[in-house]
């Protein structure tokens, strides 16, 4: 006879054992990753986007894409309006006889110049032998869209295609713009689409296209000249003082401008603007802290420093804080002033070298305190 | 005590019981899987110590019966335990120590299937060219520097930690992100519906955007899809948000000082040291008929660092065995120029077959040490 204890000894360790690897293989699923990897060619993104039938959006799930671009239109009589989805701006459907209902997309695509491979592959679709690029494009009619000139083309298939009884027919409208292509497309039984193209003409005159909302607002080209006197782009009015050079700031800031002294001596000047409060004083001043190796303060700590200035009609809060830069060890300075205004609340903060922070101090707070909103 | 509770540990009435439950189980989890679908089945009847019950409009979960893991773990201690405690050294015995060790691989081999395989999709367009795969179910946020010419540098976030809702610090980069709002799953609109909260405060594709959180999907076919206003803080101006949803497929982008970044919500990627080409995707049909013969995707498969360059086809049941990975052809897109390669990581693949030739070869000993004795008692009458 085994002593007992053996028996449980095994039995637990490999429950043991077991129940590591569980907790081993649910760490991990936390982590963050990072990857460096090639760029995608432009030719592998055309393809991507060209994908259709199978989506991204999982069968049924209502799925909308705000950074599809959207157009306006009059929609002919007889059309259903469907949901827009990733890969449609719009999307319809036309009733027909014995259930068949023809489909009509509004897709935009990145413009590749290969249109021969699409015009193929719309072919391919209407079971149509492949063509050639000169043929391809002689394959295209002129057809007006939204008041401009794009290219139209037919295809009909020559056998039955649908359920094995029913020809086929597609009609697809091609506009580019800029760095945009729109594709226009009606398919389904071959009749149905002759009977609707001519309402599928009178709707590709009626289509106006809506400015996309940009994805990266233009804020890095400004140049030093247009800053000078401010005012344009979106930006207040403003003095830009002697001795400071803007440079691009990236998307998250009005204007960066950068002033050097002696010794490699460097500070920055960043003016910013978030919508109504910004996050509010104290988160803002403790992320200034942060920046300068300063520990957090509770806020009334923070309010109790600050100085109130009333000018041109606004009052700023002005905060100074001392410490250490972190990237060169150096002792730095850092003077910021929130000025709220209606619906938001403007950023201005100098940082850098102690000694020339201290120089343009004067400069700095002139500049904070005149500028016309 | 201890005695007794050796005695059942090591007892084959346990064992009977145990199997029997274990069939039970795999009855009702597998008709469970009409009403709850495949995931949330096997999540519940299968992944699970107990199998819980909700009364009707309470959130109580009142553990109804073992579930998977209680069962398979009980009779893993079982099985240990009583080899140990009845096995005694010996000739006759090698075949039962075949089995019972195959059967201890196979579940083992089993929980660590579950525990360390990897389920991944590979879709790719005729000419297309792809060097990861990506998940069915999971995604991730991902917050890309395409400053450089050739190379991007990719920062992925787990939506588990994105969830989390607190600040997120990294040093490939130079801001700190953080979730001020996180649906696990979402619907986003247009326009102003019942239910949508506009989103509020954010730069780029979010601006007039609304949103609902919706409860999890447990449907095979469907999945949840997550939406989360990210704020990203740094150094360079104030804070600024951005609406980063699985619904949005196409990356929104930021500079941040003289860099350029892209933000999006994507289904978590798998990168490989290789890439896939996609010559040709052929689909045949049984003649006059729709219905699928065949279906077989020509890729190409580049592994620069090795200077492996072939052409590879992946047909049904065919499979491309490379790298760990198993890659089978699962499905297509509707026009036929686009294919679905399943992609699945499964470092204990091999322990199935393992264990069944252990078990094959014991219960064949023990055949052979009863059939023998058996013949040789025949031919010497």
């Amino acid at each position: 006879m085994e002593p007992p204890w053996r028996c449980l000894s095994t039995g637990l360790a490999a429950a043991v054992a077991l129940s590591s690897l569980v907790m081993l293989s649910g760490c991990g699923r936390d982590e963050i990753k990072v990857y460096k990897v090639a760029k995608e060619s432009p030719d592998a993104m055309a393809a991507a986007h060209a994908a259709h039938g199978r989506g991204q959006m999982p069968p049924g799930h209502p799925d909308i894409s705000a950074a599809t671009p959207k157009i306006q239109y009059a929609l002919p009589s007889g059309w259903e309006e469907r949901p827009a989805s990733a890969m449609r701006s719009a999307s319809f459907s036309i009733p027909g006889k014995d259930g068949q209902a023809a489909d009509v997309s509004v897709i935009p695509l990145p413009t590749t110049g290969q249109e021969v491979e699409l015009v193929n592959m719309w072919r391919a679709q209407m079971q149509l032998p492949s063509v050639g690029e000169s043929e391809a494009a002689n394959l295209a009619q002129a057809a007006t869209i939204g008041g401009e000139t794009g290219r139209l083309f037919e295809m009909a298939s020559e056998g039955p295609i649908l359920d094995d009884k029913l020809h086929g027919r597609m009609l697809v409208a091609v506009l580019t713009r800029g760095a945009t292509s729109w594709f226009f497309k009606m398919a389904g039984e071959d009749s149905q689409v002759t009977e609707q193209k001519p309402a599928f003409v009178e709707f590709l005159k009626s289509v106006s296209f809506e400015a996309p909302t940009p994805a990266t607002p233009a804020t890095t080209a400004s140049s030093a000249t247009a800053a000078a006197t401010g005012g344009s782009d979106g930006k207040p009015a403003w003095t830009v003082p002697e001795g400071w050079q803007e440079i691009p700031g990236g998307q998250f800031l009005v204007a960066k401008f950068v002033v050097t002294g002696e010794g490699n001596a460097r500070a920055e000047i960043n003016v910013s603007m978030s919508s109504g409060d910004g996050g509010g004083l104290v988160p803002n001043v403790n992320r200034w802290r942060a920046q300068l190796g300063l520990s957090q303060v509770p806020g009334a700590e923070i309010s109790s420093s600050v100085k109130k200035v009333q000018a041109g009609g606004n009052e700023l809060s002005y905060v100074e804080l001392s410490g250490t830069d972190l990237n060169t060890g150096r002792p730095a300075l850092v003077l910021g002033a929130m000025v709220p205004r209606p619906g938001q609340t403007w950023f201005y903060k100098i940082a850098g070298d102690r000694q020339l922070v201290e120089a343009e101090r004067a400069k700095f707070t002139t500049f904070a305190e005149t500028v016309r909103y | 005590m201890l005695d007794r509770l050796i005695k059942i540990f090591t007892s084959l009435r346990l064992t009977i019981v145990l199997l029997s439950l274990g069939m039970i189980l795999v009855f009702w989890g597998t008709l469970a899987q009409v009403t709850l679908g495949l995931y949330k089945a096997q999540n519940d009847f299968f992944r699970s110590f107990f199998v819980f019950w909700s009364p009707e409009g309470s959130d109580w979960q009142i553990p109804i019966f073992p579930g998977g893991y209680l069962i398979g773990g009980l009779l893993l201690i079982n099985l240990l335990a009583a080899h140990t405690r009845y096995y005694r050294p010996s000739k006759k015995k090698i075949g039962i120590v075949f089995i019972h060790f195959g059967v201890v691989l196979l579940l083992v081999g089993q929980l660590l299937t579950d525990f360390l395989s990897v389920e991944s999709t590979l879709h790719l367009r005729e000419g297309e060219t792809k060097n990861y795969s990506e998940a069915s179910r999971s995604f991730e946020l991902a917050v890309v520097d395409v400053t450089d010419r050739d190379l991007e540098k990719q920062v992925a976030i787990s939506h588990r930690r994105l969830s989390k809702q607190d600040e997120i610090k990294h040093p490939e980069l130079p801001f700190t992100l953080k979730a001020t709002t996180f649906f696990a799953n979402s619907e986003l609109k247009q326009r102003e519906e019942p239910g949508f909260q506009p989103v509020k405060g954010v730069k780029g594709i979010g601006e007039g955007v609304w949103m609902r959180e919706l409860p999890h999907e447990t449907m095979m076919d469907r999945r949840d899809v997550p939406t989360a206003v990210v704020e990203i803080s740094g150094p360079e101006g104030s804070p600024q948000s951005y609406l980063a949803s699985a619904h949005i497929a196409r990356p929104q982008s930021f500079q941040y000082g003289d860099r350029t970044y892209e933000i999006s919500m994507r289904p978590v990627r798998y990168y490989k040291p290789f890439s896939m080409h996609l010559l040709e995707f052929t689909h045949d049909r049984y003649p006059g008929t729709q219905i699928p013969k065949n279906f077989s995707s020509r890729v190409i498969l580049n592994r620069p660092e090795t200077g492996e360059k072939r052409e590879v086809l992946i047909y049904m049941n065919n499979p491309l065995r490379y790298w760990g990975e198993t890659y089978y052809q699962s499905s297509f897109d509707t026009d036929d120029q686009g294919s679905y390669l399943q992609v699945v990581r499964n470092p204990s693949w091999l322990t199935p077959y393992f264990s069944c030739v252990l078990v094959s070869i014991g219960l064949t000993i023990q055949f052979l040490m009863h059939l023998v004795p058996f013949l040789k008692r025949r031919l010497a009458t």
